[in-house]
Parts: C-alpha cells; sequence; structure tokens
C-alpha cells in the first residue's frame, strides 16, 4: 500500500509543471472562495427612483436607515436586465402623487415583504431567514472544487487502467483493497494538505474564515474523504480517464447545485427535500451548518455519519469492482 | 508560416468530428448535461420569480453561456485522447504542414460543440418559452465564445502536453469564471464588492451582453465583448502556433 503511495507521489514529482500548476489552482480557488465570501451581503437590494425635484419623504428615508436593506437612489428606472440578473430585488418607483409603485420580477411573496417594508419602514425586520455564516459558505464554495480535484488527482489510478500496469498488478501479491487504499492515501493528502494550508494561511493574517483551524482539518479530511470515495468509485468503472473525468464533473457540478453547496435552494420539507438528503453533499454542508451555529443534535449527526457511511460504501464498490474486472476466477 | 493545405485540414478535421460522434461521453456532456442542468436550476428556483420573468428566463441564458465555455474540455480531450494518439503520429510522418494536427481538432470540437449546442438552444428554449431577442448578435457571440473556448482547450494542451493537466487548469478556471460571472446563481445582488469582482470573469460580460440585448435592446455591451472575444482568439492562435511540437504528438 505504501508502495503505491510512493511510488505515486514519484509519478507526480516527474511531473512538476503539473505538481505546480495544479497546486496553484488549488490555492486559485480556495483563495477566490475566501475572498468572495468574506465580501457577500445577503440584504435585499431595492432602487429607489426618484425623479428630479421630488424630496424624499421620511417614510422613503426610514427605509435607506433599514439594515436589511441596501437602497440606491436612482433617477431613471433600471433597465430589465438588471432585475433579470438580481442586480435589483424590487424597484421602488416614487409618483408625483407621492405614491409608491413597486416593481419586481421575483415572486408575490417578495413584493408583500417589500410593501410591507415601504409602509413601516422603521419597523421592519424579515422573517428570521437561516442565513449561512462564513465557515460554511467557504466549504461550500470550495466543496465542488475539491470534489472535483478528487476525480481529477485520480488520475494515475486512471493511468493504471488505461495502459494496463493493473493487469500486472494483478499477478502480483498485492491484494487490490491495498492497492486502492495506497491510491486512495495520495488522492486524500494532495487534496487535504493543501487545502488545509491555505485556511492556516488565511487564518494567520488575520482573515475571519469562521471556524477555528483544528475543526477546519476535521472538515477538510472528511470532505477529502467523500471527494477521493468518489474519484476511486467512479474510475473503477472506465478503462478510460477521459470518461471519468467528464462523467465526474458533470456529476458534481449538478449534485452540489442540487445540494445546496452555495446557497440553500428548498425551504419547505418537500419529499424531494428529503430525497436530496441522499446527496452526501446535502448532508455534510448541513452539518458544517449545524455546527457553525451551535445546534447541534442527533439528526445532525447522522448526517455526517451518513457522509462517511457512503464514503465507505464508494471505497468498497471501487474495490469490489476492480477485484471483479481484473482477478481471474 | 508555411501555407496549410485546405483540403487536409478538411479531410482530418472530417475523420476527427466522426470520431467525436463515436464516444457517448462527449454527447452526454454537450447534449444531455446541459439539458439536464438547465431543468434541474429551472425548477428549483421557480418558486422565486413572479410571472414576468421566469427561472428559465435567467438559468437557460446563463447555463447556455456555461455550456459554451465549457466546450474547451470537449476540445482538449479529444486533442489528446488515447485512440487518436497514433493518428496525431501518422499524419506528422505524411507529406504536408502538421499543423493540421491542432487545426482539425480546433475545427472538428468547434463543429461538434456548436451543433449539440445549438440543439440544446433550440430544444429548451422553445420547451420553455425562455425568452430571447436579437437573435443574430446572440449567434455571433456563440460562435465566437464556441471558437474561443474550444481553441483554449486546445490552446492548454499546446503548452503543457498533457492533457490531465489541461483538464485541471479548464475545470478550475472555467468554474470559478462561472461563479465568479454568475452563471450558476445570481452574483449581482451580494454587494458592491463582490459586483466588481464578477467583472473579472468573462462570462460576466456575455452575460450581462446577452441580457441587455435581450430586455433592453441596449448593444453597448455587444460591441466591446465581440471585440474582446476576437482578440482572446487571435492571442489563443497564436499561443497555439508558437507552443505546439510535433514532437509531443509520438507515442
Amino acid at each position: 500500500m505504501l508502495a503505491v503511495f510512493k511510488n505515486n507521489c514519484n509519478r507526480l514529482w516527474e511531473e512538476k509543471m503539473y505538481l505546480v500548476v495544479s497546486l496553484i489552482l488549488m490555492i486559485v480557488a480556495i483563495s477566490a472562495a475566501i475572498l468572495l465570501t468574506a465580501h457577500i451581503e445577503t440584504k435585499g437590494n431595492l432602487a429607489l427612483v426618484v425623479p428630479d425635484q421630488q424630496v424624499l419623504s421620511e417614510r422613503e428615508s426610514a427605509l435607506m436607515a433599514n439594515p436589511y436593506f441596501n437602497v440606491t437612489v436612482l433617477e431613471t428606472t433600471p433597465e430589465t436586465s438588471a432585475l433579470v440578473q438580481s442586480r435589483y430585488d424590487a424597484v421602488v418607483t416614487i409618483n408625483a402623487d407621492g405614491n409608491d409603485a413597486i416593481t419586481t420580477i421575483k415572486n408575490p411573496a417578495f413584493k408583500t415583504m417589500v410593501e410591507t417594508a415601504l409602509a413601516n419602514p422603521t419597523g421592519f425586520a424579515p422573517d428570521n431567514r437561516p442565513i449561512r455564516q462564513t465557515g460554511t459558505n467557504i466549504l461550500g464554495f470550495m466543496m465542488m472544487f475539491l470534489l472535483m480535484q478528487g476525480v481529477l488527482y485520480a488520475r494515475f489510478f486512471a493511468e493504471d487502467k488505461e495502459k494496463h500496469l493493473i493487469r500486472r498488478i494483478a499477478m502480483s501479491p498485492l491484494p487490490f483493497g491495498h492497492y486502492l487504499l495506497g491510491h486512495g492515501l495520495f488522492i486524500f493528502l494532495i487534496i487535504a494538505v493543501p487545502s488545509f494550508l491555505v485556511l492556516g494561511v488565511a487564518a494567520l493574517m488575520g482573515i475571519d474564515i469562521g471556524f477555528s483551524l483544528p475543526v477546519y482539518a476535521g472538515l477538510i479530511g472528511v470532505l477529502a474523504l467523500l471527494a477521493t470515495a468518489f474519484a476511486l468509485f467512479l474510475n473503477s468503472f472506465f478503462e478510460v480517464a477521459d470518461t471519468a473525468n467528464m462523467l465526474g464533473s458533470a456529476i458534481i457540478i449538478l449534485t452540489s447545485i442540487l445540494a445546496g453547496s452555495f446557497y440553500s435552494l428548498s425551504k419547505e420539507a418537500t419529499l424531494f427535500d428529503k430525497l436530496l438528503h441522499l446527496l452526501p453533499q446535502k448532508d455534510f454542508i448541513n452539518f458544517v451548518n449545524a455546527l457553525e451555529k451551535g445546534s447541534l443534535s442527533q439528526s445532525t449527526f447522522a448526517q455526517l455519519v451518513y457522509v462517511f457511511a457512503i464514503s465507505a460504501v464508494f471505497l468498497v464498490i471501487a474495490v469490489a469492482n476492480t477485484r471483479n474486472d481484473y482477478l481471474y476466477h | 508560416m508555411i501555407a496549410i493545405n485546405l483540403r487536409n485540414l478538411y479531410l482530418i478535421s472530417r475523420e476527427d468530428f466522426k470520431n467525436l460522434f463515436k464516444n457517448p461521453m462527449w454527447l452526454f456532456y454537450n447534449l444531455v448535461f446541459p439539458i439536464l442542468l438547465i431543468v434541474v436550476l429551472g425548477f428549483l428556483q421557480k418558486d422565486n420569480y413572479g410571472g414576468a420573468v421566469s427561472a428559465f428566463d435567467y438559468y437557460g441564458i446563463t447555463l447556455m453561456i456555461y455550456t459554451v465555455i465549457s466546450s474547451g474540455m470537449t476540445s482538449a480531450n479529444a486533442f489528446m485522447e488515447v485512440t487518436i494518439r497514433k493518428p496525431n503520429m501518422r499524419i506528422i510522418y505524411a507529406p504536408g504542414n502538421e499543423r493540421v494536427i491542432y487545426l482539425a481538432k480546433i475545427v472538428s470540437s468547434f463543429g461538434f460543440c456548436l451543433l449539440c449546442h445549438l440543439t440544446v438552444a433550440v430544444l429548451t428554449f422553445t420547451l420553455f418559452k425562455i425568452r430571447v431577442d436579437a437573435i443574430p448578435q446572440l449567434l455571433i457571440l456563440l460562435v465566437l465564445t464556441e471558437l474561443f473556448s474550444v481553441g483554449l482547450g486546445v490552446m492548454f494542451c499546446c503548452i503543457f502536453k498533457t492533457e490531465a493537466t489541461a483538464n485541471q487548469i479548464l475545470s478550475i478556471v472555467i468554474n470559478i469564471f462561472a461563479i465568479l460571472g454568475g452563471l450558476l446563481f445570481p452574483m449581482e445582488g451580494y454587494g458592491a464588492v463582490v459586483r466588481s469582482l464578477s467583472y473579472l470573469s468573462p462570462a460576466k460580460w456575455l452575460a450581462n451582453a446577452s441580457f441587455a440585448m435581450i430586455y433592453d435592446h441596449n448593444f453597448a455591451w455587444f460591441y466591446p465583448t465581440v471585440m474582446g472575444l476576437i482578440l482572446a482568439i487571435i492571442v489563443v492562435f497564436i499561443i497555439c502556433a508558437k507552443t505546439f511540437r510535433k514532437e509531443d504528438c509520438i507515442c
């Protein structure tokens, strides 16, 4: 097992260009995640259209002071494309007679909320929406990149299969379980160590990253384990690296969005929402969210266990599948 | 640079083009995956929108941009695919210019991706009644972006000589661009800092140009974006020409 691991390290060392480039990109991706989440403001964006010579009424000034809204005063109505791209969530136009008109492309519930806010700007507070905190956001952004990196770093395993080296390994005394664990250890470390170091540097620079470093070490460990297991699982099905690669990135993008790694998608406890819990990313992000808010419960721990369990299942299938393909019974 | 025999280029591109259809994964990635993405995101976000503009109106456009800038993955993988290495080596030995190797990959994957993505666009846009306008201009953007991203994939292969590095770079760069540019979810509403950061991503320019044309008949973003794309395409082709070495195709 260690021999496979060492051999992979040597293979990587042979391609220093690849090593440097992939590490730099990993650092860039994680720094981008930290940078973005550090600056995210989750306020409602309103455009207040005030035709010239119109004085702001008391009500509108109060609206501008409301901490839940980011109000921009404009002279002309913003373009529709700005609304479509969510630059403004709603446009409030002040007519000559002093009445307000609200335009929005969002759902009626949102419009009602703006109307209430406009009617009573000082006392208005939106319903306590579960807003994510920094740590959850950082891990959510990192998740997709780490999972994709896993599939990409599984390329030595894919190369073994592509070049039929694996047939020789099948003849050697090395059990397949050990062989795959060697690959797994390599993928795990090459994902976990650089990403943890970037977070460590960020913490040393005094950037607020949400969790303490030991907690991050554990969380990144879980994520790296999932990435490793999924990468080996996927690659065990295909002979060619490209196929696993493209299918893997497609699956990861789709499931990460569905799991709400960037923002939570579904609110109600629908059947669909329950089905989404089959995705390990969803359980992981839920656990992280609960951990950051200090609302851990039995069910959130169960979600963490599920992530471990599904990683184990992936690994077992990967081993069984490879053994099935290359050992003669 | 020695003149390139167009007939050779055509013949090799045609074979490469046929080869792309043989791998079901290329078809899945360029045809099924974009449709899935649009359907999933559109339905999930449906409730957040009122009647005038639907979730599909936003995600249909942005995810088309995402699909198009991902074409680099196809061209990079088609360039260095296992089954295509030996044919590439034969071309080196054949009389004629060896540049046809990478030019043919660009041409064939450009044709393949364009065909797939147009199918996706026609299908989803009619099915979900996604609002489009200024179609000729949008098609110009589509063709230019497609050419750029396909060229980009081949360029990374030429620079780094291995498919693995090219894949790694492309997957990270494309997804950072996509997230920054608000392709997977709108980024505009997250405050002034994030908004200015998003302009670092070319995807943002494309999205802005498309939305301004569709909803406001505003072409102010269109011309700079087209100029930028043409410039980027020229740069990509020059880098390909400078870094391509026929020795790399020997296997």
